[in-house]
């Protein structure tokens, strides 16, 4: 008897956490949600007589999937910088280019990474659709070219923050369909 | 990346405590709740917490990786023992009268390979999704 009530109980608190789960704007929060509906629903499957369900509830839905989200929210905060050029501009923390990135990533809160090796040489399996903003130079001026994906939404702030630096010009590509 | 000394703490305290119990739970398959998937989804998380928080730790990810492959066989090949005495693929290939202790080392073993197979599958997996875009 006051396992059927409690039972119920849980019923109703599972309703409550997967409305606040579905409403949820915070990513953060949405992981933590996650791994509280499930442990919930876990005790739910104990009660009903199936141990072996709730194990594997508890080992997938309340440990592996909030770490899938964790990871994946780590990996969007990042902005990664592809250099082609060797002196100054993003090398050195003083550099001109080095200022604007660092205030544009710093203020939509991303955390700016910037190699200066070539693509094929990052670790990955997707690794071509991971790079955010690739980096030259022209030979005869000091027009330095930012190529961005045209369908993000970052490269247009970044060209609406660049609009009157004269060096820096930004070049929006289509995508390449992949084949994979 | 520096994570939080609390992350790391607590990370290190529990590790070995997740350990024994995902082992717990691949070795008592056949007498309680839980078995092969069940243990091993526990081992991978013990080990995935520890190398998303402290890299350095784990370090034997590329011979874990090599070791799967090794795995797969050997779960075949443990599975076909009973093609030869019984005629049928996956089953006990220890006669049927024999004692209940000597039968349950084919269950015991069976677990053991899949616990160990699903632990470094999902590790694998994971692995190269924390490590994407790092150089």
């Amino acid at each position: 008897m006051e396992t059927v009530v409690l039972a119920n109980f849980i019923q109703v608190l599972l309703i409550i956490i997967t409305i606040a789960l579905v409403a949820n704007k915070n990513n953060t929060v949405v992981a933590i949600l996650f791994s509280v509906s499930s442990l919930f629903l876990a005790l739910l499957y104990f009660f009903n007589k199936a141990p072996d369900v709730a194990l594997a509830e508890i080992a997938v839905g309340s440990a592996i999937m909030p770490l899938i989200l964790i990871i994946s929210i780590s990996k969007q905060r990042e902005y990664v910088v592809i250099t082609h050029v060797k002196d100054d501009f993003v090398n050195s923390l003083t550099g001109e280019g080095r200022k604007v990135l660092q205030d544009f990533a710093d203020s939509n809160n991303l955390e700016l990474k910037i190699y200066d090796r070539d693509i094929d040489n990052i670790k990955g399996i997707f690794r071509e659709r991971n790079v955010d903003l690739i980096i030259d130079r022209s030979d005869d001026n000091k027009i330095y070219y930012l190529r961005g994906k045209k369908s993000s939404l970052l490269i247009s702030k970044l060209e609406n923050k660049v609009k009157n630096l004269e060096n820096i010009k930004i070049i929006k590509e289509e995508e390449v369909e992949t084949n994979d | 990346m520096k994570n939080s000394q609390i992350l790391v703490c607590i990370s290190r305290v529990l590790f070995p405590f997740v350990l024994v119990f995902g082992f717990y739970v691949i070795v008592n398959g056949h007498l309680t709740p839980g078995g092969g998937f069940q243990g091993g989804a526990i081992l991978a998380t013990a080990i995935l917490i520890t190398y998303f928080i402290i890299p350095e730790r784990i370090n034997i990810i590329d011979g874990l990786v090599r070791l799967e492959k090794h795995l797969f066989l050997w779960i075949i090949v443990v599975g076909s023992l009973s093609l030869i005495t019984k005629g049928t693929f996956f089953t006990n290939p220890l006669p049927i009268p024999a004692a209940i202790s000597f039968k349950r080392i084919f269950l015991v073993l069976l677990n053991f390979l899949i616990g160990s197979k699903v632990a470094i599958g999902l590790v694998a997996i994971f692995s190269s999704f924390i490590e994407e875009g790092r150089s």
